[in-house]
């Protein structure tokens, strides 16, 4: 430890300039693991994203076409007759992606946009929103369509400038509409798309026909299944098999309903942006790791030349080490050793720096989807910037980086004949 | 001295190639990011074909049943919407910065509707895709459309008044036109209505073309088909255009809103919110600002690696090099010389760097990885030498920026007290 203090005192522009440039890469590379990783892991109120499957897309192709004839979200109806009751379901949940954005204001006050997305009872049970006050409505309010409303902290002050125990029971007029709030929940980022909304209505479980934007499934709405433990592959099985049923039926119109290799986990869902056939998960993994690639590159060429240097001066140590029979092995692992510390304070640099982007600018570059506008900017929970997976990754990013940048250039030194490293020394 | 330099470039070979091959990638990186801001520059700087300045989008309302302010007008529900929507219209025209209004249907301003349909020439295989747009009257003069050569908006204006539609100019082999026809030949033909092909049709007059928005590339022509008040339905999806003086441009939005419930309902029918174009344009624009920023980052990125490898490299070889530049001060060099020696030998590496990067940027072309730019496509050559170039400067900036403090640094050697170590 104290010969890299020393070392990295004696040369304190080499040292400024790796330790810069280490905390840059990996700053650079962190933003992008952390646009990535809050897209995958569990996060509030999305606890559940690994475990969810979901399914929503409503591909109509004309009988023996390869080409369809329209493709959008799923009727109400169809997306009921695919998810209602699955034997290995545990929950199963039927909402509107997009939040429709309303004028809401408490009856007499002032009216002002709120993002209103519609969704059942299950919802509330697959996500796990932070009640502040009250509860989610119930079956029983969505089948009986009772007005009621479950509203976000925010709107809840703006509406009725009350707390949110107060605000519970009180009538929020949506699109000049009254609807009486059951429960007031934290506010929700956008991150978490599919919780997000500020205000969540009913959805029409039995909307009168026609329903959607053809008789054939399409419409606005999506669906979400929780299966049981182990049960995921069933309940595609099951899905497909009602698919197959409703196909059947729709011969008679000399149309096919495809459901884009639905349902499908959290990744697919977010690969989601054209999809008529299952998104291709694998391409933007290729392309997310050669972006890494790249950004690990750049700045090991830069950190080996500046190793291969600082090795150069102490080629008589070594020497002399390997003189007493120190083995080769042990002095590249050495070398390693020492510069995985001058990394890895780098790679702290970058991970704070990152956390501190994260927490405070993260809404300028994320962006939740082309078409998809939302009133609340995207921000970053606690939860989020602080997750486990982040840190891990930085770990194994600098250990990565060190490798490359060290492992050459430490080999070549170890390989040195000792006579002659001693010799050289003038 | 040119062979010096590259004789003494060839001697630390091991480690100038990989600031070689770091320069290559760099480059080669900064110029797709360049040839990108360049497509987006170039895009925006294109006439859109309006004029959204100090103009607001309002949107209209219409109250569910289930509202208790739910009038239930029967058999007079149609005459009754329509005759509420005229009195707010008037009353958005009363106000007195109010300069146009107008309402639409996907002609709003960076709206990226894509509703489109064909138009079909009688008597003729003749074909032209269009968008396909619904405007009132008033709506060129309110979003600021301009006339096409041998119009003007008032006559186009009253063209519109007499129900007949407009289109925007176009030449033969415009995109999305099938057939031999440009836009002044259409003016003598007559087409069939898209929405009704039993009825036939003359083309009032010409629009200069409009963009959807100011980011797009490529678009259709366009077809404009009047809205008659008298004809619209129930409740129609209409958005109100509102053009304000600009002396009278301020805070429009608190004012309109304040006045917004007293004056601006009326029956079932009401206005649910207003916004000006400008924010509209920042919304749509979002995503492409996200993408934008991300790209200059890892280019600012990429710069300064360049930027501190050359630092560090050239900070240890001054230090290795001591002797051998004092001994070439003693021998007469001067302070600059030294300095544009070691700056020479770092542009020396970029210009061997250069025409890999430019051989990869071509690829990078001909496999058609890059931005694509309207009708011009992936690349012109115009495009090629600018993007190339600004590359280059880029990457030069960075290495004199590099070198030049170990290079100042070099120049402070004392040669007598470098030479005494020896």
């Amino acid at each position: 430890m104290k010969q890299i203090w020393y070392e990295l005192k004696s040369q304190p522009v080499i040292s400024a300039v790796t330790i810069i440039g280490t905390a840059l890469a990996m700053f650079l590379i962190m933003v992008v693991v952390m646009l990535h990783q809050v897209e995958v892991i569990n996060l509030a109120p999305e606890t559940q994203r690994d475990r969810t499957l979901y399914l929503g897309r409503a591909v109509i192709y004309p009988a023996g076409s390869d080409s369809y004839w329209g493709c959008s979200d799923m009727s109400t109806s169809m997306a009921v007759e695919l998810t209602d009751c699955l034997t290995d379901a545990e929950i199963a949940s039927i909402y509107s992606l997009s939040p429709d954005e309303m004028l809401v204001n408490a009856e007499g006050s002032p009216t002002f946009t709120a993002d209103v997305k519609e969704a059942d009872d299950g919802f509330f049970r697959i996500m796990d929103f932070n009640f502040m006050a009250g509860k989610p409505f119930t079956r029983a309010d969505v089948d009986s369509r009772l007005r009621k409303a479950v509203i976000t902290s925010s709107v809840a002050r703006q509406a009725f400038s009350a707390d949110e125990k107060s605000s519970v029971g009180r009538t929020l007029m949506i699109n000049d509409v009254p609807y009486q709030v059951t429960g007031v929940v934290a506010d929700v980022s956008p991150v978490t798309d599919i919780a997000y909304a500020q205000v969540w209505i009913p959805v029409d479980l039995t909307p009168p026909a026609p329903d959607g934007w053809s008789e054939y499934g399409m419409g606005s709405v999506r669906a979400l299944i929780l299966p049981k433990p182990g049960r995921a592959e069933a309940v595609k099985r099951e899905v497909n098999r009602r698919l197959a049923a409703v196909n059947t039926r729709l011969t008679a119109d000399s149309v096919r309903l495809d459901i884009a290799g639905a349902p499908y986990g959290h990744e697919y869902q977010k690969t989601d942006t054209y999809p008529e056939h299952l998104p291709d998960v694998g391409k933007e993994r290729r392309s997310r790791w050669m972006l890494f690639g790249i950004l690990l590159l750049i700045p090991a060429i830069n950190l080996s030349s500046m190793t291969r240097s600082r090795l150069a001066r102490r080629v008589s140590e070594i020497g002399v080490r390997r003189a007493f029979g120190c083995t080769r092995m042990r002095i590249v692992g050495d070398i390693l050793a020492e510069n995985m510390v001058i990394t890895l304070i780098g790679g702290i640099i970058g991970l704070l720096l990152c956390i501190g982007f994260g927490a405070l600018l993260f809404d300028a570059i994320y962006s939740v989807g082309s078409w998809t506008f939302y009133n609340m900017p995207a921000t970053l929970s606690a939860g989020a910037l602080f997750d486990w997976t982040i840190g891990a990754y930085a770990l194994l990013f600098c250990f990565v980086l060190n490798l490359i940048s060290t492992g050459i250039p430490a080999i070549r030194a170890a390989r040195v004949n000792p006579v002659e490293a001693i010799n050289k020394k003038k | 001295m040119k062979r010096k330099l590259l004789r003494q470039t060839l001697n630390e070979w091991r480690t100038n190639i990989w600031l070689i091959v770091e320069m290559i990638i760099v480059s080669a990186i900064v110029w797709y990011i360049n040839d990108y801001l360049y497509v987006q520059t170039a895009t925006r700087l294109e006439p859109t074909g309006f004029d959204a300045s100090h103009v607001y989008m309002v949107e209209l309302g219409h109250l569910s049943p289930e509202s208790p302010r739910y009038t239930d007008y029967g058999e007079e529900k149609l005459e009754r919407n329509r005759s509420d929507l005229r009195v707010i219209l008037d009353a958005i025209r009363q106000r007195p910065e109010v300069e146009s209004v107008s309402l639409s249907q996907g002609a709003e301003p960076y709206f990226q509707n894509f509703w489109g349909t064909g138009l079909k020439v009688v008597d003729d295989t003749t074909s032209i895709s269009v968008y396909y747009r619904q405007i009132s009257p008033e709506h060129p003069r309110t979003v600021g459309y301009r006339p096409a050569d041998g119009f003007t908006i008032e006559q186009l204006e009253e063209v519109l008044r007499q129900g007949k539609p407009l289109v925007t100019e176009f030449d033969y082999g415009s995109r999305g036109v099938r057939g031999h026809i440009n836009s002044t030949e259409l003016l003598s033909r007559r087409i069939y209505d898209p929405m009704d092909t039993a009825v036939t049709l003359t083309i009032g007059g010409l629009l200069k073309p409009v963009k959807r928005t100011d980011i797009e590339t490529r678009s259709f022509i366009s077809y404009f088909e009047p809205i008659d008040i008298d004809h619209i339905g129930v409740t129609p999806q209409y958005k109100i255009n509102v053009r304000v003086r600009p002396e009278a441009d301020r805070d429009f939005i608190g004012r309109f809103n304040a006045d917004r419930e007293r004056l601006y309902r009326s029956g079932n029918t009401y206005i649910a919110g207003i916004k000006s174009y400008a924010q509209v344009q920042d919304k749509f624009d979002r995503e492409n600002m996200v993408t934008i920023r991300k790209y200059v980052a890892v280019m600012a990125f990429m710069l300064i690696s360049v930027f501190l490898g050359l630092l560090g490299t050239f900070w240890f070889r001054t230090q290795q090099r001591t002797s051998e530049i004092a001994m070439r001060k003693v021998n007469g060099a001067t302070d600059s010389s030294v300095f544009r020696r070691l700056i020479g030998e770092g542009l020396l590496m970029l210009a061997i760097a250069t025409p890999p990067a430019v051989l990869i940027d071509l690829l990078l072309c001909h496999y058609e990885l890059n931005a694509v730019y309207g009708l011009q496509g992936y690349i012109t050559p115009g495009r090629f030498v600018i993007t190339v170039a600004a590359t280059t400067l880029l990457m030069a900036l960075m290495v004199i920026a590099g070198i030049w403090f170990p290079a100042h640094k070099a120049t402070k050697i004392e040669p007598a007290r470098a030479l005494a170590d020896e």
